[in-house]
């Protein structure tokens, strides 16, 4: 379990080293910064946890955790889907998942983890992740939907949020040594889900080879 | 829950397998399908493109066919009108003519030059028909303008045209097909909208080039505009979309905000300074 969670801890890296990689074709990129950023956070949150943080301390940090992660996860569907009600619902969402967390963390005694939070975050970036596929569908260009980056992003995140769903659900209702013997598999789900995003960076980089943009900004035309 | 609870955790393991299963294969069940759906509607917009070019070339033989009708309009002019003045003239000029008294002689050179400026004045239409002298010497502003200022001269209709960024000429054959876009726009309003004022404006952005006509009669949007220049009739909407597709433009057409307006957009290229 210990080399889980070690191949996982660098796997975080994964994005940063393929950015330097494939700086000159993909070059600074807000989609590329917040993906890379999202990388090294958790690299140093988890190296952090494994070799700093005071046991008593850990229920803080699940909270921190669960609450970055939905935070970049959000960034970057606001960024994909680009739309101003978008944002201003992942802003209140954001809002609202940090009281609640808040609530939950006085109310509650956090077992392995908190549980609820992270089941309402799954569910929020669920709907972000449709709400994504749904946009794409309605703009239709010959373009491919695995031809764009955040399509593995999204794949990434999808197979993470739901196979270890059940571990996160059901974490506080089984003793601890006992979901312990099967915690290595989030591990290796988590571990896939930064392997693509590494892969989707690749994508981007071949993608920004094609990218027209079009910027329709229509001049004064009398009447407007 | 209750599930746990009744197994007393003795099937903790199943459950998590079950349940992580069921979610990955929900998950991977969505990824396919959204991945071969998408490939479906690909490949039914590959089939609409067909269907475009098809219709591109519908458009290219309306142009055809108006370009013939326009070179038989011209040739029944030069022999209807041109040929007849022509004979007339001739007529008066015959070998005669050496033979009368003075005066007949004066007469007949004299209607015989009448005959001569008439057949002069026609050909003048004809050729400003075919190329406005304004829009080849002075530009699609001054052309545009002269155009509306003779529309409002009429008394029925308040024309009205502003260039707000016209310092450079676009090239010579693409003022042409937008001043005859501008034209057949024109020509639609009066005939079908039965509108008080037209009022054409410009103004550039980057590197397009934009033109918009305002109107307050009976007008188009943009699905009328699609299903017309889709169906037999309509010929002159085709040409338009056929010039449209010589510019590398586009045009579109809706209703005002305000629903008091019709208003025509074109958003063209501006021409590569560095193009010959």
């Amino acid at each position: 379990m210990f080399n889980f969670l070690n191949i996982l801890v660098y796997s975080y890296l994964l994005p940063f080293i393929f950015f330097l990689f494939l700086k000159k074709e993909i070059r600074t990129r807000r989609e590329i910064i917040v993906i890379v950023t999202y990388g090294i956070v958790f690299f140093l949150l988890l190296n952090f946890q494994q070799y700093f943080l005071p046991p008593n301390l850990e229920n803080y940090f699940a909270a921190i955790y669960t609450f970055l992660e939905f935070f970049f996860f959000s960034l970057i569907y606001c960024i994909n889907i680009n739309k101003k009600r978008f944002n201003i619902v992942a802003i209140v969402l954001s809002l609202l998942l940090i009281s609640f967390q808040v609530s939950f963390f006085l109310n509650v005694k956090v077992h392995v983890v908190d549980n609820i939070p992270i089941g309402i975050e799954t569910l929020i970036i669920y709907i972000y992740i449709f709400y994504f596929f749904y946009v794409r569908f309605k703009n239709i260009d010959d373009q491919y939907i695995y031809n764009n980056y955040c399509f593995w992003i999204s794949i990434g995140i999808m197979l993470y949020l739901g196979g270890s769903f059940f571990f996160y659900i059901l974490g506080s209702h089984i003793p601890k040594k006992q979901i312990e013997n099967y915690w290595y598999f989030t591990y290796i789900i988590e571990t896939f889900k930064n392997v693509l995003f590494a892969i989707s960076m690749v994508v981007f980089a071949k993608q920004s080879k094609h990218i027209i943009t079009k910027q329709k900004n229509i001049p004064y035309l009398d009447f407007n | 829950m209750y599930l746990l609870q009744a197994t007393n955790f003795t099937n903790v393991s199943l459950v998590l397998f079950l349940g992580t299963l069921g979610m990955l294969v929900l998950t991977i069940s969505l990824i396919l399908f959204i991945i071969f759906h998408q490939r479906k509607v690909i490949r039914f917009q590959m089939r609409l493109q067909e269907m475009e070019q098809e219709q591109q070339k519908l458009l290219i033989q309306a142009s055809i066919k108006l370009q013939e009708e326009e070179r038989q309009r011209l040739a029944a002019d030069l022999h209807d009108d041109a040929g007849p003045l022509l004979a007339t003239a001739r007529l008066y000029l015959n070998e005669n003519l050496v033979n009368q008294d003075k005066v007949s002689q004066l007469q007949a050179i004299f209607q015989a030059r009448q005959i001569i400026d008439d057949t002069i004045q026609l050909v003048r239409n004809m050729s400003h028909s075919l190329m406005p002298p304004t829009l080849k010497n002075f530009g699609l502003e001054s052309a545009v303008n002269d155009l509306f200022q003779k529309i409002s001269g009429s008394g029925t209709l308040n024309a009205s045209s502003r260039f707000h960024e016209y310092k450079e000429r676009l090239k010579p054959e693409k003022e042409l097909n937008v001043f005859r876009i501008i034209q057949e726009l024109i020509n639609n309003i009066i005939k079908h909208s039965n509108s008080s004022f037209i009022h054409l404006t410009q103004n550039v952005h980057g590197d397009k080039f934009y033109l918009r006509i305002h109107h307050d009669g009976r007008g188009l949007i943009q699905s009328d505009f699609d299903k017309l220049t889709k169906s037999a009739a309509g010929l002159g909407l085709k040409n338009i979309t056929s010039r449209m597709g010589v510019l590398q433009g586009t045009i579109s057409f809706e209703k005002d905000i305000s629903q008091t307006y019709y208003k025509v957009t074109m958003e063209l290229p501006r021409d590569d300074p560095y193009e010959g």
